[in-house]
């Protein structure tokens, strides 16, 4: 018998000779968080920012793109990867950027679109889906995330559902929700930013959907 | 360092004490966002019992799913099983480099020792971890593996290694790591994590973290094997929405972690980037000679946060090596007779004072010092006290049953029965000298 059958065989018999009766369900529907009576949007950004990420609020994407041109003035970044095609279309003229698989080591920061915002974490939740792929949300030491109000949903399981409902059995197969720069506090407890995926997390949640 | 010396060591005392009072003040914080946490755990002990109690049916589904998704499914009955699957699949790849993120499945089989010996170099990049593996010792805690080393400490162990300056601040030894690992995740053949959850409704593995290591473990190399304990099953997706803040509160006191990542398979056609090939590998290691105790398989339910290891008196005084175990704390006291043998491994279930404290933090409801109290009466009834123990007992019985027994003899023949039992005590307690007379001998005889 191969170790599959083995193990799979002993799980069986143990919890069929068990026969634990099932457990009462507890309510599923109760709230368990702290409510609020902010807008998303609002209490997207206040989470978010508790976690040392920034949020900005353009009107619509043509504006998100010169807050980008600004970032990236005061921030110094040179080296800007985006390989998403609708973003691509807005930055053109505007801000230089590169995708070229040759430069990705040395880039300094991703621009991105996301899946769902959460506001009563303040994520940003991602998935491989589309051009950018896996390595650009984690890899740059800045990520610029460009989103719009109508991907901001109010709790964890909202994003997770409607993500579900989106990709129909086909999910990607990657999906992060990101929340906050990366950090580590393994030296006595110490927070450091940027341990190994981006020191800054920018948000520019949109009014208008793009 | 050996277990007595590091229980009495008052300096890592000190450090574990810092480290666990700054954990605390953060979990409650993070508690502080529930409404109702009660009511939280109570969903999170329900979906994690479901899992358990129909184990066998949910990893199929797993299976079979992930399956669909382009991953390989690989059972291992033991550790060697598992080892050898990974370099099965290490030469199968002509593998020279291996990235790691945290995970303690992999502490459990010695990954690390088994790849190198076959000439491959085997990488942690969990700063802790990294520091630990640097060090060449073993993590201190399953959420902190470094929690028994202080600032200086490590600015110390940098300095010898890499020569950093001395006295480099946390920041400085972060950015230095941060950078010398960028390199090895690019040049990485074969990336390995562990997984925080098997999801069985989608095929998927998920994985927790706050550094991006482990992202960048699943998204460089052309190769990711997750490796992962049976019993680490969720029924389905939309179970984390609840069980990623509930792991964050209760592990770091963090609303949530900063990464929470769900990997359904390999890169599939039309993504950018990603493995060609993903091997999941399902570990057994006695979890299944576990899942056959009627009491103690509620252990399986563990989300392994860590909160009862710094809830636990005992932890925060001896520390984590003093286990001499993988899993360490009130759940390692647990488990580990179960994966590792009673005999060797019984004493952990009787270090605990049956305070309860490991019960009352655990997000998923697991009667932890009760399970140590079944510990222990399955151990006296598999007779794995030693025989000087269970005739002394015996002896105590008979003694102390009855006044008159425990006069029939002198002070001076006490003293030395005692001395027969001293190693019950431990070297660092004595036992108290017995009078000639005993007391009631005293009263009866008084002028
Ligand atoms: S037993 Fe409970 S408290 Fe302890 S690590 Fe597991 S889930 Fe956390």
């Amino acid at each position: 018998m191969s170790s599959r059958e083995n193990i799979l065989g002993r799980l069986k018999k143990a919890a069929e000779k068990r026969n634990a009766p099932t457990a009462a369900q507890p309510d599923f529907e109760a709230p368990i968080y702290l409510q609020t009576d902010k807008s998303l949007a609002d209490w997207f950004q206040e989470n978010l920012e508790l976690v040392a990420g920034k949020v900005l609020r353009p009107k619509n994407l043509q504006e998100a793109v010169a807050l980008i041109k600004q970032l990236a003035a005061e921030e110094n970044l040179e080296r800007i990867f985006c390989s998403d095609p609708v973003l691509q279309q807005a930055l053109k003229g505007q801000v230089a950027f590169q995708n070229d698989a040759e430069d990705f080591i040395q880039l300094q920061a991703g621009i991105t679109p996301c899946e769902f915002l959460v506001a009563h974490l303040g994520s940003v939740m991602v998935s491989s889906a589309g051009a950018s792929g896996r390595r650009l949300h984690v890899f740059p030491e800045t990520h610029l995330v460009v989103a719009h109000k109508n991907q901001l949903v109010a709790h964890l399981d909202d994003a997770l559902e409607q993500l579900q409902q989106k990709y129909n059995g086909n999910l990607p197969s990657m999906v992060t929700n990101i929340t906050g720069p990366s950090r580590t506090a393994d030296i006595e407890k110490t927070l450091v930013m940027g341990m190994h995926g981006p020191k800054k997390l920018f948000v520019l949640l949109c009014d208008e959907p793009f | 360092m050996a277990a007595d010396k590091i229980a009495f060591d008052k300096k890592h005392r000190a450090t574990i004490r810092f480290n666990i009072s700054r954990y605390d003040q953060a979990v409650d914080r993070g508690k502080k966002r529930y409404s109702n946490l009660e009511l939280a755990k109570e969903r999170g002990s329900f979906i994690k019992e479901k899992a358990i109690n129909n184990l066998h049916e949910y990893l199929l589904q797993f299976e079979k799913n992930i399956t669909a998704n382009g991953a390989e499914v690989i059972w291992a009955e033991n550790g060697d099983e598992a080892i050898s699957a990974v370099q099965k699949i290490l030469q199968q790849n002509q593998a020279k480099l291996l990235v790691k993120s945290k995970s303690m499945t992999t502490e459990e089989i010695d990954l690390n020792e088994h790849v190198e010996h076959l000439g491959i170099e085997s990488l942690e990049t969990d700063l802790g971890e990294y520091i630990v593996q640097i060090a060449g010792e073993k993590p201190y805690h399953i959420v902190t593996p470094a929690m028994h080393k202080s600032k200086e400490d490590i600015a110390e162990l940098f300095h010898e290694k890499f020569d950093t300056p001395e006295k480099s601040t946390p920041e400085f030894l972060t950015a230095y790591v941060r950078k010398l690992l960028r390199n090895k995740f690019v040049n990485a053949d074969i990336g390995v994590t562990g997984s925080n959850f098997l999801i069985a409704d989608i095929g998927g593995i998920a994985l927790t973290e706050n550094e991006g290591n482990a992202m960048m473990t699943f998204s460089f190399p052309k190769v990711h094997i997750a490796i992962a304990g049976i019993e680490k099953i969720v029924p389905s997706l939309k179970d984390l929405g609840l069980l990623w803040p509930l792991l964050a509160a209760h592990g770091t006191g963090q609303q949530v972690t900063v990464y929470n990542s769900i990997v359904t398979g390999p890169k599939k056609t039309g993504e950018t980037d990603g493995p060609e090939k993903m091997y999941v590998i399902l570990l057994d290691n006695n979890r299944s000679e576990l899942y056959r105790h009627d009491e103690q398989y509620l252990a399986l339910k563990c989300i392994r946060c860590g909160a009862c290891l710094n809830a636990c008196p005992i932890y925060k005084n001896v520390g984590g090596y003093t286990y001499a175990a993988t899993y360490s704390g009130p759940i390692g006291s647990v488990i580990t007779p179960f994966l590792k043998g009673f005999s060797d491994y019984n004493h952990l279930s009787s270090a605990c004072s049956v305070c309860g404290k490991c019960t009352e933090v655990c997000p998923v409801k697991i009667p932890l010092h009760n399970l140590l109290l079944f510990n222990r009466r399955d151990a006296v009834k598999q007779g794995n006290g030693t025989f000087a123990w269970n005739m002394g007992m015996k002896a105590f019985e008979y003694a102390f049953s009855k006044r008159s027994r425990l006069d029939a003899v002198g002070g001076n023949l006490k003293n030395k029965l005692g001395l027969l039992g001293k190693n019950a005590l431990g070297d660092q307690k004595e036992l108290p000298k017995f009078a000639e007379k005993s007391f009631s001998q005293q009263w009866k005889s008084k002028p």
